[in-house]
């Protein structure tokens, strides 16, 4: 880590660089919103009786299915079954749904002529005479619940202002300030990045990755810190400017946070890469706020914290030396 | 520690890790037939539905991840529906006149009642009908969001049908979407049947609104027993007291109902006296939640006002478990087989770096593993992608502090002090590092808990529980470990891996 990192002209540049992917997050958060995964889409639903299923007919409607959307130019983005179960028991009827999500801008020309061309086939097919088969098309449309996220967004900010209080005490309140800082920081810029890029996640995953995002930043800078603390113990650092002396001991403890940091994205690619489609899309993302909070620890914290200390510094020494005289003056006295 | 001594520890303990391995991850059959099975108690554990949902019974089989149904406003049919209703049309000209009345929405995927729904002469829906609606979904939505159960979701379908969706994970889905689907004003009637009961609240031919007479509900727990508790205002209560006056003579029924739909029918044989009437049945904690929030929500959408529309519930659909078309793997199995890949991982830089020490390592990640299984099947805590991330980032946590503690020792040794003094200096320098770091992201996420729902919630109990346990673990069990093995070895420098610093020699 060069000099120049921690100085406050590249203070004022990362400060500068953050501000700019948020703001650009919040725009594209305006218009687009999140990549939610199914926030909106259109299904096409095959409902089937059990005697489809005692036949196993299954994949021959399957198939038609298939060969619909392919000759109507469209294809499904994943598919589920399920299966229907009386109120009183939740026990299995025996009548299947089989539901094939599309995309909220698939042509609802093509999505019609699936419709009609599966329903054409399974009427043409004998196979399917005694079995009853309804095939519909739904628009569907997800309706957020905000109370998840409110409360969420205050339980976070909560427990990181209380931890704040624990880090003041024990770490001193310019560490604080700049946890403070990082937690906030984190959390925007995951956002605003979840936003920037698109990347489809879960309808709770963006408020779930900022909240992971302030704790990893709050976790990586109390790393950096301990090590700070420790270093500054030593005489040699007395005679260092508060620049001189967070650049000397970040040299050494960016390697602690890279050992925290790497091996939580190795289990996150590995997670990614060997489970489902459904987990991948979770874990994968994931990464992001990891990333921020790699970026705001090894950067953004000690250029922050540098010139706090600074100020944190001069304010004691100015309270020593204002206690001191007080002392002095009482003793001569 | 004593070579023997340790020996023996260290066998002891490794039969009781092993044990409890097996005991919490390990499936084995019970009978030479194979017909019974040993359920580890991971098996037993919430699942969501990402990752397969529940396991049922004792025969290892996963249910579907959730529950699904669909609502519909009075006046709304689903296509299924109005086809199998038109098909029991004798006549064609009954069927004709059927069709007459229905309006096709969505490309047929509704029909729409023309008189319910539209305006009149028009193929337009009406403005009453659809801000009616539109009422209804904000009620659904915040009495599902009042469930505060992971996976909850609620979807507009083709403008005019919800679509719910539970966790399979939640007691009592389908009351929670039957009950959740009564919709309309609350009142209180008594009488010998409900068809002919009278109203009592609110009082017929008045004009006062329904907030004069009821003020909430509530679930309440007394000596073992759950109560749906209803609170009246004083005018209430006297209405309610002169109503069954004349109960001790001849008992009565009371309905307490929302619309058409009675969701308390309760047995008077004593006069009611109290403000706060206490219900009993055989309710448990989450349908006596159920009940108290309908007729809250209730209570609370007929003082705003406004028209609403009764809606029905459509078939209940369940989830089965996710799997991956390509391996037909289900998400579960590769969600455990991408954890233990991640575990091995681990081991092996452990045993890269530290050689013999790293079993240390190894020992307190699986004391880890085994004690978060355990707590998340004992409090219960359904494990999910959050709750997986969360559980991720304390093994991480816990595997990253091992190592701080393990470079602190190896500094202390290399400077040339004795293993056991740089184990316990080490320790020491680098304790209140890793205290420190437990303690404030264990602030964080138990008032994360205590105040997020849903998602978040999970993630910051699983938080919480992982920090503790990684703490423990990191900080007692790992130094344990480490001093029972040491002695092991002949030479401790091997056993870790360390070396001491190279002094030149002046001469």
């Amino acid at each position: 880590m060069s000099k120049r990192m921690y100085s406050p002209k590249a203070m004022w540049l990362w400060i500068a660089l953050s501000t700019i992917v948020i703001i650009a997050g919040v725009v594209l958060y305006a218009l687009f919103g999140f990549n939610v995964s199914a926030s909106e889409y259109r299904t096409i639903e095959v409902g089937y009786d059990s005697v489809v299923s005692i036949e196993k007919l299954e994949e021959d409607l399957r198939s038609h299915c298939e060969k619909s959307f392919a000759s109507a130019g469209i294809s499904q983005n994943s598919e589920q079954s399920y299966y229907e179960v009386d109120v009183n028991y939740l026990q299995d009827t025996g009548t299947t749904l089989v539901t094939y999500f599309f995309s909220a801008d698939t042509p609802e020309a093509g999505i019609r002529s699936a419709v009609s061309a599966i329903e054409s086939a399974v009427a043409s097919d004998a196979k399917f005479a005694n079995a009853d088969v309804t095939v519909e098309y739904r628009n569907v449309k997800n309706e957020p619940m905000y109370e998840a996220i409110w409360r969420g967004a205050i339980g976070v900010a909560v427990g990181v202002v209380v931890a704040l209080v624990y880090i003041g005490f024990r770490f001193g309140w310019d560490g604080a300030i700049t946890g403070l800082i990082v937690g906030v920081h984190d959390a925007l810029l995951t956002l605003a990045l979840l936003a920037i890029t698109r990347i489809p996640v879960y309808a709770y995953a963006p408020l779930l990755f900022a909240a992971v995002a302030a704790m990893l930043g709050l976790l990586l800078w109390m790393i950096r810190k301990a090590k700070m603390r420790e270093d500054f113990k030593d005489p040699a650092y007395s005679a260092l400017s508060a620049e001189e002396a967070v650049e000397e001991s970040c040299r050494n403890s960016y390697k602690t946070v890279l050992c925290f940091a790497v091996p939580l994205a190795v289990a996150l690619i590995v997670l990614g890469a060997v489970a489902t489609a459904g987990v991948r899309m979770f874990m994968l993302p994931a990464l992001i706020p990891l990333a921020v909070s790699v970026y705001s620890s090894l950067l953004l914290a000690p250029a922050v914290y540098a010139p706090l200390k600074a100020k944190f510094d001069r304010f004691k020494t100015r309270h020593k030396r204002y206690f001191g005289k007080k002392k002095a003056a009482a003793e001569e006295e | 520690m004593g070579k023997v001594k340790s020996a023996i520890v260290l066998t002891v303990i490794t039969l009781v890790i092993a044990v409890l391995c097996v005991v919490c991850f390990v499936p084995f059959p019970t009978d030479s037939e194979g017909v019974s099975f040993f359920n580890p108690i991971l098996n037993w554990t919430q699942k969501s539905s990402e990752l397969g949902g529940y396991q049922y019974g004792g025969n290892a089989a996963y249910l579907g991840g959730g529950y699904t149904a669909v609502l519909y406003p009075e006046g709304v049919l689903s296509k299924k529906e109005y086809e199998a209703n038109l098909a029991g049309k004798e006549t064609e000209a009954e069927k004709q006149e059927y069709a007459e009345d229905y309006l096709p929405y969505a490309n047929g995927a509704l029909y729409l009642e023309r008189d319910v729904a539209c305006e009149k002469g028009s193929d337009r829906v009406s403005e009453e009908f659809d801000s009616g609606f539109r009422k209804n979904v904000e009620i659904l939505k915040q009495r599902f969001e009042g469930l505060r159960e992971n996976g909850t979701k609620l979807e507009v379908c083709d403008d005019y049908s919800v679509r719910i969706q539970l966790s399979s994970t939640m007691s009592a889905p389908s009351v929670a979407l039957l009950y959740f689907s009564y919709l309309g004003d609350f009142t209180v009637k008594y009488g010998s049947s409900y068809e002919d009961a009278t109203q009592a609240i609110p009082a017929e031919n008045s004009d006062k609104p329904l907030s004069d007479y009821v003020k909430s509900s509530s679930v309440r727990t007394l000596n073992g027993v759950i109560y749906v508790v209803i609170h009246f205002t004083s005018e209430g209560r006297d209405i309610i007291s002169e109503v069954t006056s004349g109960a001790a003579d001849s008992a009565i029924t009371m309905y307490f109902s929302v619309g058409d739909q009675a969701v308390i029918n309760l047995s008077v044989s004593d006069q009611i006296v109290d403000g706060d009437l206490y219900i009993s049945g055989s309710y448990t904690d989450t349908t006596a939640g159920i009940v108290a929030t309908v007729i809250d929500s209730s209570i609370a959408s007929t003082a705003l006002g406004g028209e609403s529309v009764e809606m029905n519930l459509g078939e209940i659909y369940r989830m089965p478990a996710a799997t991956d078309s390509g391996s037909g793997l289900s998400a579960l199995m590769l969600f455990y087989i991408a954890i233990g890949g991640c575990m091995l991982l681990s081991a092996a830089f452990f045993l890269i770096r530290y050689r013999r020490l790293g079993f240390a390592a190894i020992y307190s990640m699986l004391c880890y593993v085994i004690l978060m299984v355990l707590c998340m099947y004992a409090i219960p805590v359904e494990i999910g992608l959050g709750t997986a991330l969360a559980f991720l980032l304390c093994g991480v946590l816990l595997g990253a502090c091992n190592a701080v503690a393990f470079e602190y020792a190896r500094k202390e040794y290399a400077v040339g002090k004795t293993i056991v003094s740089s184990v316990k200096t080490g320790y020491r320098k680098c304790f209140w590092h890793i205290f420190d770091l437990h303690i404030a992201l264990a602030i964080v996420a138990v008032l994360t808990y205590l105040i997020a729902t849903a998602e978040l919630a999970s993630f910051a109990l699983v938080m919480t529980l992982g920090v503790l346990i990684s703490g423990v673990c990191t900080l007692v069990f790992n130094r344990f470990f480490w001093f029972i093995m040491m002695p092991l070895s002949k030479n401790a420098g091997k056993f870790c891996h360390y070396k001491r610093e190279e002094v030149e020699d002046d001469e």
